[in-house]
């Protein structure tokens, strides 16, 4: 990788820190190598684990179309079997990542996340009324579902948060896509959140055809995650990720204000609404392929922000390649910690990341 | 006090001695008191009087009915066959605890909402009901604790709820000064704090045996499933001790409600108060989990039912009472009146969120913060 001085900031940089020289190299090359290491590792690792050179050689053989020949072999077959949840998890956690950068962006909210605003929950219960009405349960319609899910959800946590503010009372008239107070958009994220979990808990027990689907899926988990679902939905994920990248200069201008941003020529509510659809789509995304998994929105951008303040197109970049790193190497430790039994990845990314949320309380002022 | 006609002639212009005048308004605030006094006793009976009704109801009522006399019966000792046992062992035992686990939780969300002052800030949003869950779950699946024990680690890890997110939301001791505890940032910390609860009652439940498994279902939505006359004593002894200390300082809060100045003005120390309400409203909210799993947002429903009911006035007893009759009617109406039983920490919750997310709109909270 050459390390190419980064040209002269055509946008301002969100918060201009001392070390942005870095530039592509440490936003690409080496979150992409890492990737590539906890990959190997996750499908080589686990209850019976494999020497790198047996998996190479049967991921060779995957991608040379004779994984039939190679499942005779116990090592090859147990790399093989490993290798839908790791794609999976590389696509959730890409996705994941990319929509926590775009809402802490668009809303200018720090504390923005797909689950912490309710997205998830909405789509899950989404799904699950869709499984009840005895809608197929394929993938499409799971992901169609999932989408007018987190739809409902983003509207009713973005109309009451941005309601809440105005003094004296509520219209719709004066609703503005505007940016909500952080805090009013989490209050709201754990109202619909706590009735969209209430409504999936009552229909997992009346409806013996959501249960057998949501036993496994209630907690986020990429456990039974199937190989096709991932390769249809990874090239979605992969458009609207490429479609923030695109949108990143629009985020740049959107951190100094709306003001500011007219003054530089973008148009603050068109960036806004596209962002909110990207989000809408990868949360979905996300949510349909694993169930909900909280925290990989809000852990990497936070995370990122620390080491490389660059501008929004390198930050958009680097989540998505480090957020599927985490969600992988999650997936990887939570089946290695309990050796028989697994940690699922909803547990453990929330394990790290509420106490992430309490640690910015803490030391940031909202408000 | 001098009595003074109530209806006083209207000034006529002439010259009104100012005794007359202040002793007037002082004889007007007194009735307006004892007027506002008296709509709180009205209420408290009338609450009173409904619990009991949804109780019966509870026990009489549903796919199994009981006739009165039938019920007198079984409780003077003669034994129905069928019904004493399904009196005995199901329907009473439940209602009870249902009574109980609300007063408690109600009892809770009026002492935070009095303390904190924000209708968001009940122990339930701010996650003291999911640590106590998750402290109980853990000690039954890597401590094989159980009963009393049990509900000694959900005490424990609701007051350890409550330590993290005061510690964590609370900023700078100058900031603390400065703006008292409370505010959104303190919900935020709670809702983090219940996230990472929820998790571990997740991660929790896979290390647990399939028998276990049962009982702990309760854990991830409250159910008053598992009430049995043992949890109902150790409820009630708890709720004993708690509801008489909570009663106090719920009576002693009442000049904080004109904020921390004025309080520290009229003699009484606010800081050491809202921590006392804010310890035994978790307190209260722990003992209840532990017996009934997490009843979502009874404590945050029943502080603003019971002020509409007494038009402002916070009152220990209304609040406590709005929770008890809010879980007995939940669990009437999920365990008998739709198609399939539901937990009743899912209608309460179901109930609830609506109610949160309005609560969210008509408070502008600016300079909550």
């Amino acid at each position: 990788m050459t390390s190419t001085t980064t040209h002269p900031a055509p946008g301002p940089s969100r918060a201009p820190g001392p070390r942005r020289a870095s530039g592509w190299a440490l936003s690409f090359g080496v979150p992409l190598a890492v990737l590539v290491l906890a990959c190997l590792l996750a499908v080589a690792l686990g209850a019976r684990s494999v020497g790198l050179g047996t998996t190479v050689d049967a991921l060779w053989a995957l991608v040379t179309g004779n994984a039939d020949a190679a499942q005779g072999n116990i090592d090859a077959a147990a790399v093989l079997s490993r290798v839908p949840r790791t794609i999976t998890a590389v696509v959730v956690g890409a996705s994941l990542a990319v929509s926590g950068v775009a809402i802490q962006g668009a809303t200018r909210n720090p504390l923005g996340d797909p689950a912490l605003l309710g997205l998830t929950a909405g789509a899950s219960l989404a799904v699950a009324i869709g499984l009840a009405l005895g809608l197929a349960g394929g993938l499409a319609s799971v992901l169609a579902s999932s989408v007018v899910g987190t739809l409902g959800a983003a509207v009713i946590v973005y109309v009451v948060a941005s309601a809440s503010q105005s003094l004296g009372g509520f219209s719709l008239r004066r609703l503005t896509l505007s940016s909500p107070d952080p805090l009013a958009l989490i209050l709201a994220g754990a109202a619909v959140t706590a009735g969209a979990m209430a409504g999936t808990t009552a229909l997992l027990i009346s409806s013996p055809a959501v249960l057998e689907r949501f036993r496994f899926w209630n907690v986020g988990s990429v456990a039974r995650a199937e190989l096709s679902d991932a390769l249809w939905l990874a090239p979605v994920a992969l458009a609207v990720i490429l479609a923030v990248v695109a949108l990143a200069p629009g985020l740049d201008a959107l951190a100094l204000g709306d003001d500011l941003a007219h003054g530089l020529g973008a148009n603050p509510q068109r960036v806004r609404v596209s962002l909110f659809a990207a989000v809408i789509v990868l949360s979905a995304t996300a949510t349909a392929l694993a169930g909900p998994v909280a925290f990989v929105g809000l852990m990497v951008p936070h995370a990122l922000r620390r080491f490389a303040p660059a501008n929004h197109r390198e930050l958009t970049v680097a989540a998505a390649l480090w957020g599927a790193v985490l969600v992988v190497s999650a997936d990887l430790l939570g089946r290695l910690v309990i050796a028989p039994q697994e940690i699922h990845v909803g547990v453990s990314t929330v394990v790290l990341g509420a106490p992430l949320l309490l640690v910015l309380l803490r030391r940031r002022r909202f408000v | 006090m001098s009595v003074v006609s109530l209806h006083a002639p209207a000034p006529d212009g002439d010259f009104h001695p100012p005794e007359p005048v202040g002793a007037e308004a002082r004889a007007v605030v007194t009735r307006l008191r004892r007027r506002a006094g008296r709509r709180v006793v009205v209420v408290v009976l009338g609450l009173a009087l409904l619990l009991l009704a949804l109780m019966a109801v509870r026990i009489l009522l549903g796919r199994y009915t009981v006739t009165v006399g039938d019920f007198v019966a079984i409780l003077g000792g003669t034994q129905i066959p069928g019904a004493s046992f399904i009196v005995l062992e199901e329907k009473l035992p439940r209602a009870v605890i249902g009574a109980l686990a609300g007063l408690g939780l109600g009892a809770a969300g009026g002492m935070f909402r009095r303390s904190l002052r924000n209708p968001l800030a009940s122990p339930d949003v701010l996650g003291m009901t999911h640590g106590a869950a998750a402290f109980a779950v853990g000690a039954l699946a890597f401590g094989q604790l159980r009963g009393i024990q049990m509900a000694a680690a959900a005490l424990l890890g609701g007051l350890a709820a409550t330590a993290v997110v005061l510690w964590f939301s609370a900023g700078t001791r100058r900031d603390t000064r400065a703006r008292g505890i409370g505010g959104d940032r303190f919900i935020v910390a709670g809702i983090a704090v219940a996230a990472l609860a929820q998790a571990v009652v997740a991660g929790a439940m896979l290390s647990l045996s399939l028998h276990d498994l049962q009982t702990a279902a309760i854990w991830t939505a409250g159910s008053l499933n598992a009430a049995s006359w043992e949890r109902i004593t150790m409820l009630g002894v708890a709720l004993l001790v708690l509801l008489p200390v909570a009663g106090w300082i719920h009576w002693a809060m009442a000049p904080v409600d004109l904020g921390a100045d004025l309080a520290h003005g009229l003699g009484t120390r606010p800081a050491p108060l809202v921590l006392g309400a804010l310890v035994t409203g978790a307190a209260l909210a722990a003992v209840a989990t532990a017996a009934t799993g997490p009843l979502a947002f009874v404590a945050l429903m029943s502080s603003p039912i019971a002020l509409g009911l007494t038009r402002g006035r916070f009152s220990l007893p209304t609040t406590a009472l709005c929770g008890a009759c809010l879980v007995v009617l939940a669990d009437f109406v999920g365990a008998e009146l739709l198609g399939v039983t539901l937990p009743t920490g899912v209608l309460t919750g179901a109930a609830g969120a609506p109610l949160m997310l309005w609560l969210l709109l008509t408070n502008s909270r600016r300079g909550n913060t």
